[in-house]
């Protein structure tokens, strides 16, 4: 399978195990949430990358590993469905509530019509479908210039927008203001000048 | 008003762009209809019976008099000609086609409106108080927090794919006019004993087929919270929620399973670690917002003698005098009076306008009430500020266009969904139940006697009728390709809200204008003097009314 990585198409590193599955050698691999409780502290001695699954079907949720998110390179955030929203609020909390920089990838059913969302909620990994174009991304993500919330993308609010215009208008204000006052008395001491001159 | 600036024309416009393309690839089947639904839905698309339906918004009910001609202009060339106003503030055309929606959103985004996120599982159109702004109990103007909360909520990545739609309603006064305690989460403006302005939140209302009343999250939050701590109800709802059962996915639900204090705990719990972050409302957002709704120049005038004079004309015309004890409610300012025109006309569909009384009402506000309009939930229109010596002027001009029903708040005041006639989702004709109830009472003196009645009608159990909160309230149902109306009994959407109770079997279809008859004349037999129709059911209960209703069987 081939991912969409930060708007790149790149192949896909990572080996998702069974829970069963004997742990091998392999550079990256993904394990789920149960086995990660598990066998945290056999996972940790892996000799390459290690990424967790949670499944936001089933209703697992960033809160449970809050504390582990340093043993991460990669969360996964599997969804069945893409009517199914819980992964928005998963990628939230993990960028924003625990700072969590590295890889977020949705997997599962998502939409290209989802991915201005998701990318704004701080997942920064899709799964590829072949039928789907390059620029589609680069578009999806254009659509809209401005956005009214605050997300994990970092983009200021229109919010905040309009309250930085209207503090610059002020300021703007405010020196038109004062350079006004100083004309003024500038010239009223050139005029007492002028009047007290011989 | 709410005027857009630069960023606001941006959002619509791009919009609409954006529906563009994906009503292209609809129709090149890149995109199959499962796929297409939830996009064409979160711009308020429905496919219904025989077409294309479009719901737009009208944000909390407020429109200016170009906005009501627009809708005129949209009826005339996208419809038949007519629109239907809902009980959410919106406005239906039912014969829409969709290679023209976007050339139609297009116009509606010059003229400042849209129809984003009227329809899907997201964050609704957010409802307000009809009478905002001119209400004389308002501790403040709900329009100024019902706008925060549309921007707020419009496009947001975390919450347009939620468990099941999410209803927002918001009011300034101590008299519930807006149905707050039955939406997913209900505001209500108050000031407290200093005088500062706070806010009640309540979660967990609503209709459908399994009715509750909101819980209370907080009873008295600041103003400058409020983007945040809706914010964490809908969080909480978004990762708690259930999403394995249709008819279980509402926050209600949610709320009941949980208990309304665990989940106030854990709406706190996730409210305090957001609560001073970017979505606190600086304080001179809401100063600028409340620009937007300053009242208009009133003008000075002589109160009491304006008084004296709609006295006078009272006493030479019976129907105008009717009409302003029904349709004309008291303003904040002396001498300016609320005018409601009941979209209700005896064999009329409720809530339903043609392109010409839309135009009408626009004219209307233009020379009575500043130019501005409201819609109501109970499905009518409502001239915020009129004065009381234009009253008669103005109801002459309603006359001619068969909108001075004075039948406000009375039995043919009907609240009705469109049912089967459009809507895919209904089991039951729900229109014309309400025109043969009111061909069945159209002796106006009659309605007058029975006084303060509501009947809502819901054609299926989503309860867009809101028959659960209406003093008679009838749901059709489906019996074996037959249709059924079950009746309840008791239910009231004001401040003092109550879920009304299911009387007996249903009636079919033949029978339950006769049972509608029954339950009215059994009330005229045991009220006391004046005593409401409510009052009276509240006193003497369920028993006299399944008498003489089941008496024979």
């Amino acid at each position: 399978m081939r991912l969409l990585e930060d708007g790149r198409i790149t192949d896909d590193r990572w080996l998702f195990l069974d829970d069963e599955q004997e742990l091998p050698s392999h550079p990256a691999i993904v394990v789920s949430l149960a086995r990660w409780q598990q066998q945290a502290e056999i996972l940790r001695q892996h000799q390459g990358e290690l990424a967790v699954c949670l499944d936001c079907a089933q209703g697992e949720s960033p809160r449970s590993i809050a504390e582990d998110l340093h043993c991460f390179a990669m969360v996964v955030l599997h969804i069945k469905i893409f009517k199914d929203g819980r992964a928005f609020s998963a990628a939230r909390l993990l960028r924003e509530r625990y700072r969590y920089q590295k890889a977020i990838r949705l997997r599962g059913e998502a939409l290209p019509d989802q991915w201005l969302f998701y990318h704004r909620c701080g997942v920064n990994v899709f799964e590829w479908h072949d039928q789907w174009r390059e620029e589609d991304w680069r578009d999806a993500l254009a659509e809209f210039s401005h956005s009214y919330q605050p997300a994990a993308d970092g983009a200021a609010s229109i919010m905040s927008l309009r309250q930085r215009r209207a503090s610059q208008t002020a300021t703007r204000h405010d020196s038109l203001a004062a350079s006004l006052k100083k004309n003024i008395s500038r010239r009223k001491q050139w005029q007492k000048q002028k009047r007290t001159a011989p | 008003m709410y005027r857009y600036d630069t960023y606001d024309h941006e959002a619509v416009q791009e919009r609409v762009a954006q529906f563009r393309k994906q009503v292209a690839r609809r129709l090149n089947g890149e995109l199959t209809e499962d796929e297409f639904k939830p996009l064409r839905l979160m711009n308020g698309l429905y496919l219904q019976l025989h077409a294309y339906m479009l719901r737009i918004a009208i944000p909390y009910g407020t429109l200016s008099s170009d906005q009501m001609r627009l809708l005129a202009h949209i009826a005339r060339t996208y419809d038949k000609g007519y629109g239907h106003f809902t009980t959410r503030q919106n406005i239906q055309f039912h014969w829409i086609k969709l290679e023209q929606t976007p050339d139609l959103l297009e116009e509606l985004a010059h003229g400042e409106m849209h129809a984003i996120q009227t329809s899907g599982n997201c964050v609704r159109n957010v409802t307000a108080d009809h009478f905002a702004g001119a209400a004389h109990d308002e501790a403040d103007d709900p329009r100024i927090y019902a706008e925060l909360l549309r921007q707020w909520s419009s496009f947001h990545p975390e919450f347009s794919y939620l468990p099941r739609k999410f209803k927002i309603a918001i009011s300034g006064s101590p008299i519930d006019r807006a149905a707050i305690s039955v939406h997913d989460i209900g505001i209500r403006l108050f000031r407290d004993e200093n005088n500062q302005l706070r806010m009640t939140v309540t979660a967990g209302g609503g209709l459908g087929r399994t009715p509750y009343l909101g819980s209370v999250m907080h009873e008295a939050l600041e103003t400058r919270h409020l983007l945040s701590f809706i914010e964490a109800i809908v969080r909480v709802y978004n990762e708690l929620g259930r999403r394995d059962n249709l008819y279980k996915a509402r926050i209600k639900i949610l709320v009941q399973s949980l208990g309304g204090e665990v989940m106030r705990d854990k709406v706190h719990e996730e409210w305090h670690k957001i609560k001073d972050g970017a979505l606190a409302v600086p304080p001179d957002e809401i100063e600028r917002m409340r620009q937007f709704f300053a009242p208009p120049s009133w003008q000075s005038c002589d109160a009491t003698a304006d008084d004296a004079l709609v006295q006078s004309q009272c006493h030479d015309n019976a129907d105008f005098a009717a009409w302003v004890n029904h349709n004309v409610s008291p303003h904040k300012i002396a001498g300016y009076s609320i005018v409601t025109i009941a979209l209700k006309g005896r064999g009329e569909t409720p809530g339903d306008a043609t392109d010409e009384q839309m135009e009408m009402m626009a004219d209307a506000a233009d020379s009575y009430s500043f130019g501005e309009l409201r819609i109501s939930h109970e499905q009518n229109v409502i001239l915020p500020h009129v004065r009381r010596h234009d009253l008669y002027p103005l109801w002459q001009q309603l006359t001619k266009v068969r909108l001075a029903h004075a039948n406000g708040g009375l039995l043919s005041d009907i609240i009705c969904c469109p049912g089967m006639d459009y809507c895919a989702l209904a089991t039951a004709r729900s229109i014309p139940v309400a025109r043969r109830i009111g061909e069945r009472f159209k002796d106006l003196s009659r309605q007058h006697d029975i006084g303060d009645l509501r009947i809502k009608i819901s054609g299926c159990i989503n309860a867009c009728g809101h028959h659960h909160v209406g003093h008679i309230g009838i749901l059709g149902v489906d019996r074996r390709g037959e249709e059924y109306y079950q009746i309840t009994l008791g239910g009231h959407a004001g401040s003092d809200a109550s879920i009304g109770e299911i009387i007996g079997p249903a009636f079919s279809s033949d029978a339950v204008v006769d049972a509608v008859e029954t339950i009215v004349n059994t009330y005229l037999r045991v009220r006391r003097s004046d005593e409401s129709f409510l009052r009276t059911w509240r006193r003497v209960g369920k028993q006299p009314f399944k008498e003489s209703l089941y008496a024979a069987s």
